[in-house]
């Protein structure tokens, strides 16, 4: 083996690349960038400043973080929904005063005084929130005209009620919490930021109201289309906003009981910062509250150790403003690009080293001998099939198909011409099998297994298994359950082709050459589907073996057919019985004279298979080259393999040409015809067998006398 | 220190000499399938290269030459000699220049039999690709690769060949005058109006003009497929280009992708490699392309392929005028030549093994 083929196999092994496209396809990804500035901000502080890492540093920095991360909050839930709150700050030092006022001046109840300054608050906000929900002015520069107008009433009364205001502190236990109270240790005014945090993440998050302030950000003319009070909605963010923000007034006020004109001044600035540091998107519908937090924190961190450092005092403002433009643009370049980067990073192939494969050369003597016996094979359904990958007869002989448009198909016996659509399921049908009361089970993509009894009743078997652990994606919703078969307990073993595809490109998976399917085990019992084989290359056919215990399971990317044992003493144990096929296996089934037929939905080609041993190379092949002109499986070009339950090949049957039926993704013999079927082909096909049982029928194997 | 860096980063991005785009099929160059539509003279597996002299049409298939009257069906079998023909030309003069896929090059009369002169190239095993005498009755000699058969191009074209050179035998037929060299792959020539060279540049998908001073100007470039044989029309005004097979995105891949492509070279028979062909898609051990999937029996015509059938007909300023194709699905792939003779064009498929005639009003003379 080459050097650089070494280096990739043990590159790819030890580097999981599918990794990096599912953590960005997450929504916690977005926190991503602060996180690593926190985490930077906190090494070069900690190595500047000494005695960073004290308990005293963070208390501090806590109690300063409890009146910010109210009104940042705040300004959270206007972006969110789109907006932005420029007079905050105002509203801020408006309430500083009148919470001096009320108490001191006119010495009102602590808490009597405390409500009225939020109604305050939230009347400051009504009025924005009418102005821009209802009015429709522009965000921006209603707020900053309330802000010009408000700090103006408060520097009029600070001019004139300055003095008052602080002559008198009220005698109150509250008050005293309020200013400099601990919990534990903590900062009272933080633990009160932190019970709010909770309760608003959980309104976001978890209720209908707090979704629709995202729904409204995200999109206003989707959220007004789906029924959503737009207006009300963007109305509802201002008010929080304003009683958020006058409650850190009222925080302010206790802990520093003075009235002084430049109190919330460039406050706005600041809360902006954070907000959007944290990661909250100002184009709107992307937040949350731990982005709110976490930018606070990084502000508070920034500012509060530029003053231990002893900066002139400008260097904080200078600070700051960087921060927010930087923030601003990695806000949209972030939010411009991480689609663009998933897309391009979400085909993530791996090495795989395929086994040499099978001669098919004539002449070669090897039991793959290319022939053209499939081309005798006689139409069924010509053109008026669509997505027939897998083929089942009822005890009438009638054939039931699948299709792309989600039907099952009935063709009636005995010549086939006519059919109906047996039953409508949605997904697209693959695997189907009878069991013995004569239901049609059915594996659907994108939908799990299904059964459709004879009366047409379409029911739900199983549609998710349990989350492997350590996986990133949910990966227990099922994503293309592909091929089945009946265990003698009476349980389903079926296959899942793959969970990183969909069945409209269900050959891409064929580009990453990682096990990324698996074989699932459904109960009927107890209803419950539970993985059986994780990681496997696309599992595809299912088959009994016949002795109660074990099955065969094709494995198509790796050109494999394994036997699993899921009963007796080899119970848990897998062996690959056939390695070397020159194809792709598919389908499954069972023959008359014991053996078994597999169905070859492509051929493997010399060019791909050096490919597959050269990650580097299909990975650029997948992000630079359209994807119609990707290499592909041979898929136009297929046959049937019948084999004997030790592996031994016996014989096989093609279409060279392609002509008739390029691709077999399923084949099933009955009563002496051996009937093909290929998910892309525009026809089924029956071929006679010599020597065949013109009795046989399949379903007598599992449910004695069926027929 | 700055271009390596710039060239780093492309690599990186796929960018800039990295990026791999293929001029689109579009203007005159707009697909159709009126190679499909032609009608099918004879079949002829391995038929090559075409010349037409004194009312009949030569043919070369493997090491035959055969001759096409005007009213016979049945071609008429000229000479066998011991090596694969890889070239002809016809001089007004009657003279026939035959050159050979193992080295050399003979002229002969068209009449008879006798009187094969071998043509003095100082190089020699130089395997012409294409031969074209000019009006002062020189011959014009294409070599696509030195010490390669023209045969052999497809490993050329994977290995970067350029290597190619053009050869001038004087009117005298004294010893050839090399006019040009280092080329990737001449594929075919003609003398222009003015009886100066042009030759088509295959790896590099351009029709060049040799200049006075013995430089190369490019007269056509982007040409989404590889360049072949070039004929005069029968007019006088304007060239039949043979296109013998496409440029695809995929491929322009594997050319930038070397250690893909030498382990390729090493390690996949050549007929199964992702590499441009006359007929693709004989074996199932080709490689397939996505867009190449039959869908319910249908191979899309618009599909990525590794063949194709183009025929270009150029102005006297070698502008494409008009174009005749066989697409992805088509059964005319892999056009090797052209020429005007008794009425129509005759275009050879050497892919597909077929001579089809084409109706082409008011290009005859």
């Amino acid at each position: 083996m080459a050097i650089s083929e070494t280096y990739a196999k043990w590159r790819y092994r030890l580097v999981p690349d599918h990794v990096v496209g599912e953590l960005l396809s997450k929504n916690w990804i977005d926190n991503a960038i602060p996180v690593f500035i926190l985490a930077l901000l906190l090494i070069v502080f900690g190595t500047v400043i000494d005695n960073f890492f004290t308990f005293g540093t963070f208390s501090t920095m806590l109690r300063q973080m409890g009146e910010l991360t109210f009104v940042v909050l705040g300004m959270t839930l206007v972006i969110l929904a789109g907006g932005i709150d420029l007079s905050v700050g105002s509203v801020f030092a408006l309430a500083n005063f009148l919470t001096l006022f009320l108490l001191n001046y006119l010495q009102v109840p602590v808490m009597v005084g405390i409500l009225l300054v939020l109604l305050v608050g939230a009347l400051c906000g009504l009025i924005n929130g009418v102005l821009v929900g209802y009015l429709k002015l522009r965000a921006f520069l209603t707020t900053l005209a309330t802000l010009i107008i408000i700090s103006a009433i408060v520097e009029i009364l600070t001019f004139r009620y300055a003095r008052d205001v602080v002559m008198y502190t009220p005698d109150s236990k509250l008050w005293d919490l309020l200013a400099a109270g601990t919990v534990l240790g903590i900062p009272f005014n933080f633990v009160l930021v932190l019970v709010v945090a909770v309760a608003m993440h959980i309104y976001l998050t978890r209720m209908r109201k707090g979704w629709h302030i995202t729904a409204v950000g995200g999109s206003r003319r989707s959220a007004y289309n789906a029924g959503i009070n737009v207006r009300g909605t963007v109305c509802l963010t201002y008010v929080i906003s304003g009683i958020f923000a006058s409650f850190a007034g009222v925080l302010y006020a206790a802990r520093l009981n003075s009235a002084g004109s430049e109190t919330g001044a460039g406050l706005e600035v600041t809360v902006l910062t954070a907000a959007v540091l944290g990661g909250n998107s100002l184009g709107g519908g992307r937040g949350s509250v731990a982005k709110a937090l976490l930018g606070t924190f990084i502000v508070v961190l920034l500012t509060s150790s530029l003053l231990r450092l002893q900066m002139p005092s400008g260097y904080n403002s200078l600070l700051l403003g960087g921060a927010l433009l930087v923030a601003v643009a990695t806000d949209v370049r972030w939010l411009k690009n991480r689609h663009k980067l998933l897309s391009r990073v979400y085909v993530s192939p791996t090495y795989f080293a395929p086994t040499a494969a099978a001669s098919t050369d004539p002449g070669s003597g090897s039991p793959y001998e290319i022939n053209d016996r499939l081309a005798e094979a006689e139409a069924i359904g010509l053109d008026q099939v669509d997505g027939a990958e897998d083929l089942a007869f009822d005890r009438q002989d009638n054939i039931y198909t699948g299709s792309r448009h989600g039907d099952i198909v009935r063709f009636f016996a005995p010549d086939y011409t006519r059919s109906e659509i047996f039953a409508h399921i949605g997904g697209q049908p693959l695997g189907l099998h009878f069991d013995g009361d004569g239901a049609l089970y059915a594996c659907i993509s994108g939908m799990g297994l299904y059964k459709v009894t004879p009366d047409r009743e379409v029911i739900r078997l199983a549609d998710e298994t349990n989350r492997s652990r350590l996986s990133i994606i949910d990966d227990s919703r099922m994503r293309f359950a592909d091929d089945m078969d009946f265990a003698p307990d009476g349980s389903v073993y079926f296959s899942e082709a793959t969970i990183r595809y969909d069945v409209t490109d269900w050959a891409t998976d064929s580009m990453e050459g990682r096990g990324n399917g698996r074989v699932l085990r459904y109960d009927p019992k107890t209803g419950v589907t539970r993985t059986v084989l994780p990681k496997r290359m696309f599992p595809n056919g299912i088959c009994m073996t016949g002795d109660g215990e074990s099955l065969f399971f094709a494995e198509t990317w790796a050109g494999r057919i394994n036997r699993y044992w899921f009963a007796g003493p080899r119970k848990g144990t897998v062996q690959p019985v056939i390695t070397d096929l020159p194809g792709y296996p598919d389908n499954i089934r069972r023959s008359s004279d014991g053996n078994f037929w597999v169905a070859m939905l492509g051929m493997r080609t010399p060019a791909l298979d050096l490919a597959m041993r050269m990650p580097d190379f299909r990975r650029r092949m997948t992000q630079r080259v359209a994807f119609e002109e990707w290499i592909y499986p041979n898929i136009n070009t297929g046959g049937v393999v019948k084999y004997d339950v030790n592996g031994r090949i016996l014989e096989s049957l093609w279409d060279r040409s392609g002509e008739k039926h390029p691709m077999i993704t399923s084949m099933r013999e009955h009563k002496g015809y051996l009937y093909l079927g290929g998910v892309f082909n525009n026809r089924l096909g029956r071929l006679k067998l010599p020597n065949a049982d013109p009795n046989f029928n399949d379903r007598a194997l599992y449910f004695g006398n069926w027929s | 220190m700055s271009n390596s860096l710039t060239r780093i980063w492309d690599a990186l991005w796929g960018r800039g000499e990295f990026s791999i785009t293929v001029p689109s099929m579009d203007g005159a160059l707009r697909p159709n399938v009126r190679l499909d539509d032609a009608s099918v003279t004879l079949a002829a597996p391995g038929l090559d290269d075409l010349a037409v002299a004194g009312g009949a049409l030569y043919f070369s298939q493997g090491e035959k030459l055969f001759a096409l009257d005007g009213q016979g069906k049945e071609p008429r079998l000229v000479k066998t000699w011991h090596a694969p023909i890889s070239a002809l030309a016809v001089s007004a003069g009657g003279e026939l220049a035959i050159g050979f896929d193992t080295g050399g090059a003979v002229i002969r009369p068209t009449t008879d039999d006798g009187g094969e002169v071998p043509i003095d190239l100082p190089q020699k095993d130089a395997s012409p690709t294409a031969m074209s005498f000019a009006a002062d009755g020189s011959l014009l000699i294409c070599v696509g690769a030195s010490g390669r058969r023209a045969s052999e191009w497809k490993r050329d074209l994977m290995t970067h060949g350029s290597n190619g050179t053009v050869w001038r035998v004087p009117a005298s037929r004294a010893r050839a005058e090399k006019i040009g060299q280092d080329m990737a792959f001449p594929a075919g020539v003609v003398a222009d109006a003015a009886g100066t060279p042009v030759v088509s540049e295959a790896w590099k998908h351009r029709l060049v003009r040799r200049r006075s001073n013995g430089s190369w100007e490019t007269v056509l470039g982007d040409i989404p497929g590889y360049p072949g044989r070039l004929a005069r029309v029968a007019s006088g005004r304007g060239y039949w280009l043979s296109v013998f097979a496409p440029r695809s995105q995929m491929i322009e891949f594997v050319l930038r992708e070397k250690v893909y492509r030498e382990r390729m070279i090493a390690e996949v028979p050549e007929d199964f490699w992702m590499a441009p062909s006359l007929r693709a898609g004989r074996s199932f051990k080709e490689p397939l392309q996505g867009g190449g999937v039959k869908h319910l029996g249908i191979h899309k015509p618009w599909g990525p392929t590794r063949s194709y059938g183009l025929l270009v007909r150029l102005d006297e300023d070698f502008k494409p005028v008009e174009s005749f194709h066989s697409r992805s699905d088509g059964k005319r792939h892999g056009v090797t030549s052209a020429a005007d003779w008794n009425g129509a064009t005759m275009v050879a498929s050497k892919g597909d093994g077929v001579l089809v005639a084409l109706a082409t009003a008011g290009t005859q003379a």
